[in-house]
């Protein structure tokens, strides 16, 4: 027993070299979606005519998700993270 | 005009469609709509042409994974709308019956079991020009967790629609308690808000935008009452994916129930970019989410789809998600000298750091006649997911696939 490593530094030891990889990847793929964000509102908005309007009017082209309520329901079983799923409505003049 | 119905924020918010009176009235209608000085009075008046328009869906999801946890989801929607009017009338029911052998369930030393839950969902919605407001209520039920939900929200559409706002709200009310003890007996009540305030911009004659930002609160005690976590004595050396074997060789006999913090406040920004080729339609999500447990996650979903003639409509779905652990997630909790156990503890494995990974694939055939081709539609969808479990007992992977098939009809 005393042999035995402690839990935190079994821990802290366990291969550091991959928990460090690791880590800078989750900080990277956690980072890295500001720039979506930010170039976001850069493109700004355009004024579309109803005539012009038949692409915007495909079902595809809705704000809201297109995934199906069974995998919605995974979705949220499934990553701890839920919420902030919802979408905007309207826009683009389609029915 | 079609309503589709999503969850916001784990509450049942339904949005719909946005409409416009103007280019949804047909032609036809139009023309009838209009006076007709030159009518003689004798002339039989035309058909009255009904403006109600209908859509139904049924649903049959199924999801299996590696871990022994097996769901089958029938469901069906049904929607009642009037374009002209700019109002619509919907609802929901599913049924969800969960079949798990799960290794929590194993290393409990209990059976698998198999619960069934049932949902319901009502939702209104009224724009008759560019203000616009909706309403949505739910009720899920299963043997231990009761779960009532109410929301609302209002939606402008500005700058000839080029630009729209929506703000919502929501309120959800759940008692968990144990399967076979009446709530009375034993229950806990989480109360949960829910804020929501999304922009939408139209980029261009084929581009979309929008942008959406969630704020939920929870408060109450959402610790699962099933679930006991391990203890070992300081020292104890207890390697990631563990098996059961091992963490019951090294742990001591004191297994304490779950016990989580009693509020929560998520956070989350969601960016979504939506472009129309030719015969194709992309689609990106990126979504960021914190909360005050110290979670953090960044979420990534991209879908193209093509059409193959007009009748059919394919495309692949990628997913990637990856999120940090909560503060007090400890791949092995460590009882304190003089035996006392951490005051906050779980073993729920979503709390912890995790990545998933999901491809996918959608298939639409529509089945309508030539003239409408797409008035009756069968689907089909398919997602394998791959999650790695970064610092967790028992397992370190998980396989898992949810496939539906769609049949929706335009009335």
């Amino acid at each position: 027993m005393n042999d035995r490593p402690s839990a935190g530094q079994h821990l802290s030891s366990a291969a550091p070299a991959a928990r460090g990889d690791a880590c800078f990847a989750m900080r990277l793929a956690l980072l890295s979606p500001l720039l979506l964000l930010l170039a976001l509102p850069c493109l700004g908005c355009a004024r579309v005519a109803a005539y012009e309007r038949g692409s915007l009017a495909h079902p595809t082209m809705t704000t809201l998700d297109l995934a199906r309520a069974s995998e919605a329901h995974v979705r949220a079983v499934q990553e701890g993270a839920m919420g902030g799923g919802a979408a905007a409505g309207g826009g683009c003049g389609c029915n | 005009m079609r309503l589709q119905l999503r969850h916001v924020g784990g509450l049942a918010l339904a949005l719909v469609a946005a409409s416009d009176p103007a280019l949804a009235q047909p032609e036809p209608y139009a023309a009838a709509a209009a006076p007709a000085p030159e009518a003689p009075a004798a002339q039989p008046a035309p058909a009255v042409r009904s403006n109600l328009t209908g859509h139904a869906g049924l649903e049959y999801g199924q999801y299996a994974d590696t871990d022994h946890v097996f769901v089958e989801t029938p469901s069906v929607t049904a929607t009642v709308s009037n374009p002209t009017a700019g109002w619509s009338l919907g609802g929901q029911y599913l049924v969800d019956v969960v079949s798990a052998a799960s290794v929590d369930i194993v290393a409990t030393a209990s059976r698998r079991w198999t619960e069934v839950r049932h949902e319901g969902e009502v939702q209104a919605a009224y724009k008759p020009k560019t203000f616009g407001a909706q309403a949505t209520a739910s009720v899920s039920d299963e043997p231990d967790y009761l779960s009532l939900a109410a929301g609302g929200a209002v939606t402008q559409d500005l700058f000839a629609k080029a630009f729209t706002w929506q703000l919502g709200y929501g309120y959800a009310r759940d008692v968990a308690g144990r399967t076979g003890t009446p709530f009375s007996v034993f229950s806990r009540t989480i109360d949960r808000h829910a804020l929501n305030a999304a922009l939408t911009f139209v980029l261009g004659p084929t581009t979309l935008a929008s942008l959406v930002g969630d704020a939920v609160f929870e408060g109450g005690d959402s610790s699962k009452p099933y679930r006991y976590v391990p203890l070992f004595a300081p020292g104890t050396s207890v390697p990631r994916g563990a098996s059961i074997d091992l963490v019951n060789a090294r742990r001591v006999s004191a297994r304490p129930l779950e016990q989580l913090p009693l509020s929560r406040q998520r956070y989350a920004l969601t960016a979504r970019l939506a472009r129309r080729y030719h015969l194709a339609t992309l689609r990106v999500d990126e979504r960021l989410y914190a909360d005050s447990w110290s979670m953090k996650a960044t979420t990534t979903d991209a879908r193209l789809l093509f059409d193959v003639g007009t009748r059919v409509e394919i495309g692949p779905h990628a997913r990637l998600h990856a999120q940090s652990a909560v503060d007090f997630w400890q791949l092995a909790y460590t009882v304190s000298p003089g035996f006392s156990v951490p005051a906050l503890r779980t073993g729920d494995r979503e709390l912890g750091p995790l990545v998933n990974a999901t491809g996918g694939i959608t298939l639409r055939i529509g089945l309508g006649s030539d003239a409408s081709p797409r008035s009756w539609t069968l689907g089909f969808d398919v997602n394998v997911t791959t999650t790695q479990y970064l610092d967790d007992l028992y397992v370190t992977d998980r396989l898992s696939t949810v496939g539906s098939t769609v049949l929706e009809a335009d009335l």
